[in-house]
This record gives structure tokens, sequence and C-alpha cells, in this order.
């Protein structure tokens, strides 16, 4: 026992070592220079992004006519209408389903793809040129091309279900089956991203521990629990906290598969938002909907940039 | 025995491996062929019963015809190509060289109370950020200043939404060079920022042509900002103006698989240019690939 963990620990990169570049002592030229150089980046952020966010506080407290020409001030009242609106809360619990459900299922596969490939260097060579391709198209373009194959009459997959004896499937009509849509289409762009950035991770980490681990006698599952995933805990937080980040802004997908329907089931927060503004111009309520969905996004950020800065030790 | 046990997993291994290459790519190419054959094949072959996995008599006319082909002048696609190349390219640039001075600052100049790992996580929390949340305030931000329905609010936008990224990626890039450079060219007499113009970014400059191809590529992805600021088919860009094909009353799919397979081809050609740097791309630096 005793002989088995020194022999891991030894190999384990030892994680203080590598961190803290110790800090110059930053000259005052150095620091003069380094405030003109990031003043650029933090004005343009400022203005896009904190004052628009002091622009919806002001909208939120205000009233609007059907036309959406401000009426006045409406004091709490677009806050009340956000907090009692059941569609309001049914986006949030749609989105964060549809977050949890696509993520997880994509950090779950491209962990067991990766470990599959991982040995396979040169297949890997061929298959990274094809991974490539769903990451890097627009979220609108795949959703069109799954609407043309969810179809119901003129899809090729009703086609070629119907052709070993299932009916007809309404695929984007029925709440659960147009939600399920939802998430693969979710799974079909992203795995490969989450499946290559996990690849990469692998791919880098140290041979010794597992070679320890393996004269030492552990099991395959033991070595990927209890050596692997340690190790690469960095790399799967950091496929974890970009995907998260996306999934939570969906917006593309469910305007052209679903519109939000059948009835609610899969109106994200994005796309409640886009009706509420613009469909119904009703900028008070939508503005109050976003600074609280403003509130959820910084908590949860919070808590994958604190995962992140605790997970990065070794980096 | 021990032999014979290794070769059989082995075995299986192998055949692992093979199905899961032969299903991956399935999986992944049958939508896009589904999507290429679609804009070639007649309406007639479109909606018959009998589906066909390779069009009976290939047309053009979703490409070519003079009323209902995207590349007509009637059709307004090419304008939105236009439109989305020159924002692209603008905003990109525009980007890369305000981020650039701000990436190297955070690369380089260590503060004291890791003022500059605080400033780089600011900086991400822009990224975190729903575009939603900015979109509405910004849409009626822009109506009062009269730049909506223009390119310029495009610029401003995508060049202030990418900067998160093209910071982060830029910043790990300038830290894989090492400072001694800089030094030594200090040494020689010249100033720090001369340093950084003349020596890391000609050293940096396939990590610089990396990250604008990644930036150009998110730009000419981009649907909700461009469907919020943009009403007019003169200023869309192709992801706004796409979608505009599919809402009208009845879709017509070969228009409009022609005009995604014609969409996505800049970005097949760019991201093969950025294999070698996609998990870093994909992770904004985080992850070396």
């Amino acid at each position: 026992m005793n002989i088995r963990e020194s022999t891991i620990m030894k190999a384990l990169p030892n994680k203080k070592e590598k961190k803290e570049k110790k800090a110059a002592p930053g000259l005052s030229s150095d620091r003069r220079l380094s405030g003109i150089l990031l003043t650029p980046t933090l004005l343009l952020l400022a203005l896009l992004t904190l004052f628009p966010i002091g622009y919806a506080v002001f909208i939120s407290f205000s009233s609007f006519d059907t036309f959406g020409n401000s009426t006045g001030f409406a004091g709490l009242q677009n806050y009340v209408k956000t907090f009692t609106s059941s569609i309001f809360w049914n986006s949030i619990f749609v989105t964060l389903i549809f977050t949890a459900l696509a993520v997880g299922s994509q950090i779950f596969l491209g962990f067991n793809l990766a470990l599959i490939m991982s040995k396979d260097s040169k297949a890997m060579k061929y298959l990274r040129w094809l991974l490539i391709i769903p990451m890097m198209l627009s979220p609108l373009v795949v959703a069109i091309v799954f609407k043309l194959m969810l179809h119901t009459e003129m899809g090729i997959i009703n086609y070629m279900l119907q052709s070993i004896g299932i009916p007809q499937v309404n695929f984007l009509g029925e709440p659960v089956l147009a939600f399920v849509s939802l998430v693969v289409v979710d799974i079909w762009q992203w795995t490969p991203m989450v499946f290559l950035i996990i690849l990469a991770g692998m791919q880098s980490l140290p041979k010794d521990p597992f070679e320890a681990a393996d004269i030492d006698g552990a099991s395959k599952f033991q070595t990927i629990r209890y050596v692997m995933i340690p190790m690469l805990k960095p790399v799967l937080v950091v496929a974890l906290v970009i995907r998260t980040m996306d999934a939570l802004r969906t917006f593309d997908q469910v305007f052209v598969l679903t519109q939000g329907g059948p009835g609610q089931a899969t109106e994200t927060v994005s796309f409640l938002m886009y009706r509420q503004a613009m469909k119904f111009s009703d900028f008070g309520f939508a503005s109050a909907g976003l600074l609280v969905v403003l509130v959820i996004t910084i908590i949860i950020s919070s808590l994958l940039i604190k995962m992140m800065n605790s997970s990065q030790v070794s980096n | 025995m021990a032999a014979i046990s290794a070769k059989n997993e082995d075995w299986k291994l192998k055949l692992l491996r093979g199905s899961f290459l032969t299903a991956a790519i399935l999986f992944i190419l049958f939508p896009l062929y589904w999507m290429v054959i679609t804009s070639f094949k007649t309406e007639g072959e479109l909606f018959a019963n009998q589906q066909t996995f390779f069009p009976q008599d290939i047309t053009l006319q979703y490409y070519l015809d003079p009323i209902e082909g995207i590349f007509s002048p009637n059709n307004p696609f090419m304008q939105f190509f236009i439109n989305s190349t020159i924002v692209s390219f603008a905003s990109t640039l525009l980007c890369l060289t305000i981020g650039a001075f701000s990436a190297y600052s955070l690369a380089r100049f260590k503060m004291k109370g890791k003022r500059n790992e605080r400033l780089s996580f600011l900086i991400l929390t822009a990224r975190m950020l729903p575009p939603i949340v900015i979109v509405v305030p910004l849409y009626l931000i822009m109506q009062k200043i009269g730049l909506l329905n223009t390119l310029w609010a495009m610029l401003i936008v995508y060049t202030g939404f990418n900067l998160p990224f093209v910071v982060w990626m830029l910043k790990a890039f300038f830290e894989e060079i090492p400072e001694s450079l800089e030094e030594s060219a200090m040494i020689d007499g010249s100033s720090r920022f001369m340093a950084f113009v003349k020596i890391i970014l000609p050293l940096a400059l396939p990590g610089l042509v990396a990250t604008s191809i990644f930036t150009i590529i998110l730009t000419w992805n981009e649907f909700l900002f461009a469907m919020f600021l943009l009403n007019n088919t003169d200023v869309m860009t192709l992801p706004a103006g796409i979608s505009t094909f599919i809402t009208q009353f009845k879709t017509n799919w070969g228009a409009l698989t022609a005009a995604a397979t014609i969409s996505i081809l800049p970005v097949l050609i760019f991201s093969f240019l950025v294999q070698k740097h996609l998990v870093k791309g994909m992770t904004m630096g985080a992850v070396k690939g």
C-alpha cells in the first residue's frame, strides 16, 4: 500500500514547483505603458457591456406602449410582472435542463471517445479535419439542415424510419421530441469540440504515473478513475466552462427549429426575451427579465471561474 | 496467458475504434452531404415519396437561375455575402489591433497583487455575458443614435464582443515567446514598445493569423446581434439574411440549402488553415493543442 502510493506520488508532476513565476517589481514606466495598452480594450468593453446594462436598468423601470415608445416611470411593475410570470420561469427551467443535458452528454461522449482514440494517432491525423467541420459551422446553418432532415413529410429521418416500419414522427411538433431534437443537434455540433479538447489534454499527460499504476497492478478502470481523471481535471473544467457558457445562451437553433414551441416546451431564455422585445415591443418586461438572467449568469459564471481557478494550479 | 488476453483485447479495441470511426464519419458527414445534394435536386424530386440519396437530375436552378438562383442579381444573397465579408474582415482587423496591445500587457507586465490576473478574468466575464442581455438595450441605443440598420453598428458590436477572445488567445501566444528576447533588445537601447512591435509581433505572426481566422469565423457565423440590429436586406449579413429565407410562409428548401452551402465554403477553407491551433482556439488558449 505504502509502496504503491509513493510510486504514484513520485511520478505525479509536482504541482507547486511549476507555478508561481516571481512577480517582477513593476517599473513605473512599465506600469504606464501597461495602462496605455489596456485602456482601449477596457473602454470598449465598458461601452458595450456596462453602458447597455445600465441602460437596461433604466428601461426596466419604464413602461412602454404597444409600439415600444416609453410612456414614463413604471416603478417595480416590470419586475413584479417578470417574477410572477410563469413563462419566464419556464424559460429559465428549459435553458438549465437543456444546458445540463447537452453539456453533460458532450463531456461524457467526448471523454469516452477520447479514451478510445487516444492511442491511435494515425487515425486521428485523418479524422481531425473531419471533426472540426461541425464546430466551425454557424449554428443557424446546422439548424437549417436538421430542420430539413427532421421534416415530418419530406425529412430523410422519417423516410428511413418508415422504411423499417416505424410510422411518421412529428419531431418538432411534440414537446418532448422537440426538446430532445434540440439537444441532439447541440450534441452533433459540439461533441467533436469537447472530444478534441479532452484528447489534447490526454495526450499531454505525463506517462510515468500510468506506468507506475501499471506496475502496481491497478486495473484499467482504477487507472482512469484515480490517475487520469484527477490529472485531466483542468482540461475537463475548461471544456465544461466553455460549453456551459455557450449552451446557456442558445438561440439560433431554437429560432430555426422550433420558435420556442410547441407551446413553450423549447423556449430558452434568449428566445423568450427576443420574443418579448421584438414581437411584442415589451422592452420593460424584457429588460427586467434580462437583469434577472444577468444575475443568474453572474452566479453560474463565478462558480465556473472558481472551479477553473482551483483546478488550474498545475497549469 | 497474458499475451493471449492482451492480443484479444487489442482486437476488441481495434474493432471498437473501427466502428467508432465509421459511425463518426457517417454521423458528421451525412447532414452536410444531405444539405449539398438537396441544393441540386429538382423540386419534383425533393417532394417525391421516394427520397433519393443521389439526385436523379442535377439542377443548378437554385444557384444560377436568373429569377430564383442565389447568384442572380435579383437575389439579395450576394449582398449578404459582401456585407458579411466587409464586417468580418474590418472588425477582425480592428479587434486584433486593439487586442494585441492589451494581450501583450497582460502577458508580460507582472504587477503586484495579481492585478493582471484579475484584469484577465474581468475581460473573460465579458465573454461569459449572454449576448441577449446586451442586445435589447443595445438595440434601443442604436436606434437612438441612428446606427440601427448600418454596418457601422455591427462593426462596433463585433469588435467589442470578440475582444475577450482575441485578448485571451494572443496572451497565450505571447506567453510562449521567451521574455529574454525583448530584454536583450531593450539592453541594446530599444524601448519596450518598440521591442514588442519589432520582435514579438513578427514572432507571434502564426498566432496572430490563427486568431484572426478564428475571429473571422466567429463573426461570419454570428446571428443574434445581426438579427436584432439589421432589418434591411441591403445591410444584412449572411446568417441574418439566410434566416429571412425561412420565415417566409413557404420555405424554399432548394434556395435555402444552396445559400447555406455557399455560406459555409469560406468557413471550411479557413478552418483547415487553423487546424493546428484548433484546440487552443476553442479554449481561448487555456488548453494547448
